[in-house]
């Protein structure tokens, strides 16, 4: 692994939309001593200088590629780090061409992960698109079976979105949808997509998305 | 391969930037690409490659080398090697030049074919030939399961073979030189 920048911490901010991902984030990084975790930003943006804004792309409509872009302006933020669970070639390049210095895999081991955060605050572009399915388990719901595609599902029903806008909004086909809203009312044991959301509403970690907004 | 002296902006661009990387130490910058082999990912590299490359050093010649001789090597990695489950990129400026690294994992080793001009009406087989002369130091290793191949894209003038072209010329590549044009072209 590559020291961190001239011998100091590395100052790195968390940015998601949901309390719970950026906090299981900072727990995740937290032993790294070369790490230092700045600031959490829930629907903020960093407001102190970072190396690196390390952004999640959980839950964000259109994967929040204008997010990123916004973030690119900032001038706190001397690097972006998209992470994502799984993107198609042109999102790749999408994401560095509108400013991210590094796009990772989620399922890449934390060892490397921050690694290319190194990297990328000293200047490097790293893309690390081996794409698989995340184990990490730093989703909301994950505790209630939740894939990660049915997490960020569950997140834009609490926000109140309709399936063609969820369709729309995460790029996915709106049968996909209904299979996961099928899949929640299921792990849920509701009954109803109504009751579904009633159940989710007493789970603290989805509802710091209720005030998302579209797109 | 050399460059001539209206390069020299070019030269100067990337310089600057790597006395501004410098100070962080560990050498030039890099970019490091680890895709799936697959095909799709291929000109998505090469778009990320050419990206990165513009930041530095916006001249065509460097960028179609680099481009060009990135997508063969990451092509013939996907072609030839269809159990990788992936392909590493990593290219860094160096003070002359831009070195090209391109890995792949597989149990059936790569085995290229020497980098000669097949004859006009073959199908295939000139990747590794226009490689050779974009780029110097072809240099191809096989290190247990895992094929590297390492070339080097010079944006400085080559002083050596200059001299050893033209006795007495100034080596600061102003004559006696090669374009990436010439070379693409096959011209001596």
């Amino acid at each position: 692994m590559r020291g961190s920048p001239k011998g100091r911490q590395l100052r790195v901010a968390l940015v998601n939309d949901f309390q719970h991902v950026v906090d299981a984030w900072h727990d995740r990084l937290r032993s790294f001593d070369c790490i230092d975790v700045v600031e959490l930003d829930v629907r903020e943006d960093p407001k102190h200088q970072v190396d690196v804004a390390l952004f999640d792309t959980f839950g964000h409509p259109s994967l929040g590629i204008d997010r990123v872009g916004r973030l690119s302006t900032e001038p706190h933020v001397g690097a972006i780090a998209v992470h994502a669970s799984g993107l198609t070639p042109l999102q790749c390049e999408q994401f560095v061409t509108t400013g991210a210095r590094g796009v990772m895999a989620k399922h890449q081991p934390i060892s490397e992960l921050i690694d290319s955060l190194l990297a990328i605050a000293r200047g490097d572009v790293v893309v690390q698109a081996l794409f698989r399915p995340s184990d990490s388990g730093t989703w909301p719901g994950a505790h209630l079976g939740f894939t990660e595609c049915e997490s960020e599902v569950a997140g834009l029903l609490m926000s109140g979105w309709s399936a063609a806008d969820i369709g729309v909004g995460l790029m996915i086909q709106p049968v996909t949808v209904g299979e996961h809203v099928e899949a929640i009312v299921d792990k849920l044991g509701a009954q109803s997509r109504e009751e579904a959301v009633r159940l989710l509403s007493n789970h603290s970690e989805f509802r710091s998305s209720s005030t998302a907004s579209r797109w | 391969m050399t460059w001539q002296s209206s390069d020299a902006p070019v030269v100067a661009a990337l310089q600057s930037r790597l006395s501004e990387l410098a100070l962080t130490g560990d050498g030039g910058p890099r970019i490091v690409l680890k895709v799936p082999a697959e095909v799709p990912w291929v000109p998505a590299c090469r778009h990320l490659l050419v990206g990165w490359l513009d930041e530095g050093a916006p001249d065509e010649q460097v960028r179609d080398a680099l481009a060009l001789v990135a997508t063969e090597l990451m092509a013939n990695a996907v072609e030839h090697c269809p159990d990788a489950p992936a392909v590493e990129l990593e290219a860094t400026m160096e003070t002359d030049g831009i070195r090209l690294n391109v890995s792949n994992r597989s149990a059936v080793p790569l085995e290229p074919k020497p980098p000669e001009l097949p004859e006009p009406d073959v199908i295939g087989g000139r990747g590794l030939f226009l490689v050779d002369r974009l780029a110097e130091g072809l240099h191809i290793r096989r290190v247990a399961d895992v094929t590297m191949i390492e070339v080097k894209i010079q944006t400085m003038p080559n002083q050596q073979s200059d001299a050893e072209q033209k006795p007495g010329t100034p080596a600061n590549g102003a004559t006696g030189s090669r374009s990436a044009t010439d070379a693409r072209s096959g011209a001596p």
